[in-house]
């Protein structure tokens, strides 16, 4: 019987000494749930062995294990969650404006060098390219700025949440400080690459084709019927 | 004094050549001008006098070209200043904004994204659309870092190097020169998962001194364990829950057993984990220019002992709790 004990105490010991010396949140998921089976396991043994006390105190410690366990649960604190949320949020609005710079520096390039390189050509061109290129010129500049301004402005949360992480001096760190954040500006590149944007992109895609076929069914049957009525 | 002519000539047409030059470059609207004092300059009586002729007529063709420059930058983009001579009549085909107005605005935001908070946003941005991969620039930034402590014995950056590069070889070596230069950096033998995202335990002589240096710790033996054969553990998970056929397999592994005994009765568990954090902290503190990606991939690919290893030998012991509770002992 202390054999058994001692054997399931071991598994309990080591869960406990594992869980406080860890530092990686998935050590201490892991360590609390080598303790709580073995101190189920105890709990089984007690209670097969009639000592009530021992069994109500390992209870009570499982009870405290799910407690622990609970609070560290992904998304479990509520001001963990927010956390992470604003930081997905912001992320978006960072990647957003992100690559609204990079789409407006782009059209700036594009319209003032076809204006530049090319202006004798670009003035014989049809009026909506003639048009695209000044607008381009004109607008996309100060667009520019403008979401450079926003990125900047967009990434300050994360930029602060580096440098926090950077001037920390308490020898207890916490990943999250560093790791949500990092997690928030994932959430469009990750949206993209994944299958429901494939998915989506797909449908958006074959819907406007079968619209097209549709019509030029419609038009061809409408054309067709004017020939007819109308004979030469 | 002949000497002094000859050098005097040769001042006086380099001067008209000058002069020449400038002339057949001159723009258009004051070009009369430049022809005239082209034209006068036969007329200098010295090689000093024609020299500051010529000069005279260099700064002015200067102070043309840049007034017809201003005058340019203040047109919209693809017009030229002989355009408002020829402008054909009818609504504008050009852009409203002067060159002067796009150049500032596009200055502007090229300062902006200069500034160290957006290169950081930049580096960030860029490396959250690579899931935090190293790139190649950032090898080659890891590289440099590890060029420059190499010269100044810099264990720490050493250290961060070897946990954070990507090239398993180059790992190894600067995780040997790190320990080397600061045995306190034993730790960091432990440290590095070889093979992120799959598991490579480090190497058997690491694992061995670092049980030696730590020897109350836990981690250096479970890492010891899982290296003895990692994969030869992971089947039995696959299956599903292992039967006690298979426990005995894993009873029958002396070796591992004595390790993973080892381990569970090790007075204390630390998988550095906050060392390196710390270390990590440190040089970026150092070295604010680091992609977020080298910071973040070095941490991922921190060795964390095997889970199921870890749950094996709990299930080994259970089997045996469960053995003589049958057998009533």
């Amino acid at each position: 019987m202390k054999r058994a004990e001692s054997l399931l105490g071991e598994v309990d010991a080591f869960g406990i000494r594992m869980a406080d010396g860890s530092g990686a949140k998935i050590e201490k998921l892991i360590a609390w749930w080598l303790s709580h089976r073995a101190d189920k396991e105890l709990a089984g043994l007690y209670s097969s062995w009639g000592k009530t006390e021992e069994e109500r105190r390992v209870t009570l410690r499982i009870e405290q294990i799910d407690a622990s366990f609970r609070a560290l649960r992904p998304g479990h604190d509520s001001t963990d969650r927010a956390r992470a949320q604003t930081f997905r949020r912001e992320g978006m609005l960072v990647q957003g404006f992100g690559t609204l710079s990079v789409l407006a520096g782009l059209a700036a390039l594009a319209g003032v060098l076809m204006l530049e390189l090319w202006p004798h050509k670009i003035r014989d061109t049809k009026t909506i390219w003639r048009r695209g290129a000044c607008l381009a010129a004109d607008y996309a500049p100060a667009v520019l700025l403008v979401a450079c301004g926003a990125f900047l402005v967009s990434f300050l949360p994360f930029q602060r949440a580096f440098e926090e992480y950077r001037a920390a001096n308490y020898s207890l760190l916490n990943e999250e400080g560093l790791i949500d954040p990092m997690w928030g500006l994932l959430e469009i590149p990750r949206y993209l690459r994944g299958v429901n944007f494939a998915v989506s992109v797909w449908t958006i895609v074959t819907i406007a084709l079968s619209a097209l076929l549709l019509f030029v069914l419609v038009r061809g049957f409408y054309w067709m019927r004017g020939t007819v009525a109308k004979p030469a | 004094m002949s000497v002094s002519i000859q050098a005097n000539s040769t001042a006086a047409r380099l001067a008209r050549w000058l002069l020449g030059c400038a002339v057949r470059h001159w723009p258009e609207e004051t070009r009369p001008w430049g022809l005239a004092l082209a034209a006068e300059i036969d007329e200098t009586a010295s090689a000093f006098e024609t020299v500051r002729w010529s000069l005279g007529g260099i700064m002015l063709f200067t102070r043309s070209v840049l007034s017809g420059a201003w005058k340019w930058m203040k047109l919209p983009a693809g017009s030229s200043l002989s355009d408002g001579v020829n402008r054909p009549k009818g609504p504008s085909l050009l852009p409203k904004r002067s060159r002067v107005f796009t150049t500032v605005v596009l200055g502007a935001a090229a300062l902006l994204l200069a500034l160290p908070e957006g290169r950081e946003a930049i580096l960030t941005v860029r490396a959250s659309w690579q899931e935090y991969q190293q790139s190649d620039s950032d090898a080659r930034k890891l590289e440099g870092l590890a060029d420059r402590a190499e010269k100044e014995k810099d264990a720490s950056t050493l250290a961060f190097v070897a946990l954070s590069t990507g090239d398993p070889k180059r790992a190894e070596a600067l995780t040997e020169r790190a320990v080397e230069l600061d045995p306190q950096l034993v730790w960091i033998y432990g440290s590095k998962n070889r093979s992120w995202p799959n598991f490579d335990s480090p190497k058997a002589e690491w694992l061995a001194q670092l049980q030696a240096s730590d020897p109350d710790n836990a981690v250096a033996y479970l890492l010891a364990a899982d290296a003895l054969d990692p994969l030869r553990i992971r089947p039995f998970y696959r299956r599903g829950i292992p039967k006690d056929a298979e426990f005995e397999v894993a009873e029958s592994d002396s070796k591992w057993m004595a390790l993973m005994e080892r381990a569970y009765g090790a007075p204390r568990y630390d998988s550095y984990f906050q060392r390196h954090y710390q270390l990590t902290r440190t040089v970026w503190n150092r070295e604010k220019n680091l992609s977020p990606a080298i910071v973040f991939s070095g941490l991922r690919s921190h060795a964390i002992p095997s889970l199921a290893n870890l749950y094996l030998f709990a299930d080994v012991k259970y089997t045996r709790h469960r053995r003589r509770e049958r057998r009533g002992t």
